[in-house]
């Protein structure tokens, strides 16, 4: 129907970057990792359930809610420091400062510190396993000065290219994301190219070689100790058992949103925010439908689960996990890599992990940076977390910040393990960072606060009498209790623990006290913070 | 001497909600000066068509829009005035035509950014008749050049561009025009042009330690500077680059003034120190409705703080 006309004025051509939003969102949701956690973690936890349903239902719910739900609100406000700029301008800025150093600050650092040391072992492991490298060089890979040494160095380079701007940070990106997708590739052809009697045969060889359990051994002991594996090679229709995969699908599905955090630098946000996002939840939904088929097709349902368990369990308290003696290990890609004798193809495989898991370290770091810039821009912190580099042309100071605290985050998790299991907030992040955005969702359209930023939302569409933002939010929030639902009921998803908890709310009450604090401070100096964030009302 | 707050905003781009927004400011933060910087004209013109029979059709925001009845549409128009487009009340014939007649819709815009601008000279005569705080406005490079002889005739709107004016003791110059753009804008000069005029300004200035510049382009290779490339006037993936002035970046190392305030990108909200000049960009959301400035303290030559605001 309509048009409008434009005229020649300065900065009104603006042009998409869609490939580099859509990476960023992508490469978080870490789909070659969160194939493995949700074969291997996920059937540990829940042995019965359907991948296949799992991986649609999941990811239907996080393109339908998670990722409308920060594409809206980050389009609505294209502005780089992620989940702080809606929760702050929808809810209230003391709710927005204090979840966003949850999240931005503690969460990212907690995930570099993890994730770092992840590219080491399983990361470093599984790869030299798929090739057959000496056990000598495996095990320093898993030992405290391996993980140390790998996960500083990942580290560093996740620091070093984000210092040097957007522009490096996304080369590396767009190389990296090659050869995931490459790798991912190669090995899904691998495992469809494969049947069943392949697999049984390559399995039953290595374990002839390695003088570990046949196939049907390895089925057989898991189920002697009465872990309830599947009966058969398909998996049932179970719906609660399905649901249960969600936590461990959600690693593959429900990252996406770290592109809010770059909101401010994203070429046409309006339409880039919210498509980057959708593209970074569907495109792993059909890798995992592929890898859920090409998965329980060659290798079965019930020798999933059991290795699953054998993958997770504790050696001490399983005769199974302590006689379990394959050589190339049991985790998921360590089992597809048998199907091939190729060198190469053995290395793609192995690849896989390091590929889909390196990114997430300069993704945090943009975010934590990003987050400690949008607080500074608000004065809601020292003038210096406005500091860009003039060399760097990025906020350098924040990312050193990052740096050290996610540096002490790679030595606790190296030399004290336990301290980082101790403070597991899985739970407590989903429940934060997902559920406070989708309650912004729920109220954006009608808040007196955020009023003018939604009547110049373009994402007033409705379903009927509803906006469907709101359908998202709810969505979103329903997404959001299945997993706490089950991250509550499972005690082996360890998604929560006494210190996790008193961790999470202190950092809650640091956050309201800081905010507290600086508004006092700038009171002092004759200056009503909150003036500057509050709807002016017009004359 | 009691130090001085100062509010600084740019780009409103037409948006009546950021101008009324920025009005009422002035007293909410309570400042003792306040200085609108251009650009102050939009750049969208959004046909609203009557179907005749009490209904009513436009595009806004890439969306169909029908509207029932008078009450819709006197909704609709607030909307479109508020992020600074310019609604055209017309019909499907009018707008097939106007589609193959630039000359003919570059008239009706000017004739539209005249009307905002005067809409909002009223305004302000209405609204801050009692403020005693000193109003500053001036336009920007993508503004008409008769946007000028309506500033003029405000009567609180003090104009100020192309001279120097006094702001409660500190000297202020404004230059309006920028550095060439790729949209070959109202007010452009080459960079030497610039620079000439800069220093023809700046030799007006008797105390350069208080004086302000108040130029649209921000200096070149600052942060106050940086917006997306453009290849084939598309934005390149992930890239930016510095778009500002080389003449103004040389003409604050030169001068040295107290103070730097500039617009032009809107993207590029950032405060930084040049020497011993304090420059400042507050950027601009109209699109969004959001006024966006900067609340700065000012103790005779000494910058006390300085706080973006939102709103």
């Amino acid at each position: 129907m309509g048009e409008v006309f434009a005229r020649k004025a300065s900065g009104l051509v603006r042009e998409a970057s869609l490939i580099d939003t859509f990476g960023i969102g992508f490469m978080n949701n870490t789909l070659g990792v969160g194939i493995w956690t949700m074969a291997s973690w996920g059937l540990f936890i829940s042995p019965q359930g359907n991948m296949m349903l799992g991986s649609i239902l999941a990811s239907l719910m996080c393109i339908f809610g998670i990722a409308i739900v920060w594409g809206f609100l980050g389009g609505s406000m294209p502005r780089s420091g992620g989940d702080y700029i809606a929760n702050s301008r929808i809810i209230h800025p003391a709710v927005g400062i204090a979840m966003s150093m949850t999240n931005a600050g503690f969460v990212m650092t907690f995930w570099i510190a993890t994730l770092a040391p992840f590219c080491a072992d399983p990361g470093m492991t599984s790869l030299l396993g798929s090739i057959g490298a000496s056990q000598e060089a495996i095990d320093w890979c898993a030992s405290t000065t391996g993980i140390v040494v790998i996960g500083s160095l990942v580290n560093i380079w996740g620091f070093f290219i984000v210092i040097m701007g957007l522009k490096v940070y996304n080369w590396n990106q767009r190389v990296v994301m090659i050869l995931a997708f490459f790798t991912l590739i190669v090995t899904g052809i691998i495992l469809t190219a494969s049947s069943h009697a392949d697999f049984v045969a390559a399995y039953d060889a290595q374990a002839d070689a390695d003088g570990s359990f046949t196939y049907a051994e390895t089925i057989e002991a898991v189920r002697d100790e009465g872990v309830g594996i599947a009966d058969g090679a398909k998996p049932g229709m179970d719906l609660g058992a399905t649901l249960a995969l969600f936590p461990a699908i959600a690693w593959a599905t429900a990252y996406g949103y770290q592109i809010t955090f770059i909101c401010g630098e994203v070429k046409r946000p309006q339409r880039n925010i919210v498509l980057g996002q959708v593209l970074a939840a569907i495109i792993p939904m059909v890798f995992l439908v592929w890898f859920s088929w090409g998965l329980v097709n060659v290798m079965h349902q019930d020798f999933l689960g059991a290795i699953a368990y054998i993958d997770n369990g504790d050696a001490e308290t399983s005769e199974a996990v302590a006689n379990f003696g394959l050589a190339t290990g049991s985790n998921t890609y360590s089992m597809i890599s048998l199907l091939t004798e190729s060198k190469f193809a053995q290395f793609c495989i192995g690849s896989v992990f390091i590929f889909f898991n390196v990114l997430c370290m300069p993704i945090s770091y943009i975010a934590f940076s990003r987050a400690a810039f949008a607080w500074g821009m608000d004065r809601l912190g020292p003038m210096w977390f406005t500091d860009v580099s003039p060399r760097w042309h990025s906020p350098v100071k924040n990312i050193l910040v990052m740096l050290v605290m996610s540096e002490i985050g790679i030595f606790i998790y190296a030399y004290w393990a336990e301290a980082i299991d101790a403070v597991a907030i899985v739970a407590l992040e989903a429940m934060s960072a997902w559920g406070v955005m989708a309650i912004s969702g729920l109220l954006f359209p009608y808040v007196k606060r955020a009023r003018t930023i939604w009547e110049a939302s373009p994402y007033k569409f409705r379903l009927g009498p509803i906006y469907v933002l709101t359908v998202a939010s709810v969505i979103n929030l329903l997404f959001v209790g299945i997993l706490i639902w089950y991250f509550f009921t499972v005690p082996e998803l360890e998604a929560i623990s006494t210190w996790g908890a008193a961790v999470y709310i202190s950092i809650w009450i640091f956050g309201l006290l800081w905010y507290f604090l600086w508004i006092r401070h700038w009171k002092k100096q004759g200056i009503d913070l909150k003036l500057a964030w509050k709807e002016l009302p017009p004359a | 001497m009691r130090p001085i707050r100062l509010f600084f905003v740019t780009d409103l781009h037409g948006s009546e909600l950021c101008f009324r927004k920025f009005i009422s400011a002035v007293s909410i933060y309570n400042a003792d000066v306040a200085i609108a910087l251009g650009d102050l004209a939009g750049k969208m013109v959004v046909p609203v068509f009557d179907n005749g029979n009490g209904s009513y059709d436009c595009n806004f925001l890439a969306q169909d829009i029908h509207l029932n009845n008078k009450t819709e549409l006197e909704e609709q128009l607030k909307k479109i005035n508020a992020i600074g487009f310019y609604p055209y009340m017309t019909d499907r014939a009018e707008a097939d035509r106007l589609r193959s007649d630039q000359d003919e819709v570059m008239k009706i815009f000017h004739r539209l950014i005249n009307e905002r601008l005067q809409h909002w000279v009223d305004l302000a005569n209405e609204k801050l008749k009692d403020c005693k705080a000193p109003i500053f406005m001036a336009p920007g490079n993508d503004d008409p050049l008769e946007m000028d002889d309506i500033l003029e005739e405000s009567k609180v709107m003090k104009p100020c561009v192309m001279r120097n004016v006094d702001v409660l003791g500190y000297e202020m110059i404004t230059v309006a025009h920028s550095s060439p753009t790729p949209w070959d804008t109202p007010r452009e000069w080459p960079e030497p042009e610039l620079a000439a005029n800069i220093d023809k300004l700046a030799a007006t200035i008797k105390n350069m330690p208080k004086a302000i510049f108040n130029f649209h382009d921000p200096p070149y290779g600052s942060m106050l500077d940086y917006a997306p490339k453009l290849r084939d006037m598309r934005q390149s993936a992930g890239e930016t680059e510095h778009v500002g002035s080389k003449a103004v970046m040389d003409a604050i190392k030169k001068y040295q003034p107290f103070l730097g305030l500039h617009g032009h990108i809107h993207e590029s909200r950032a405060a930084q120190w040049i020497g011993k000049t304090f420059c400042v960009n507050p950027g601009s959301e109209y699109g969004e409705g959001v006024l966006r400035g900067v609340l700065l303290t000012l103790s005779d030559t000494k910058m006390k703080s300085y706080v973006f605001t939102s709103g």
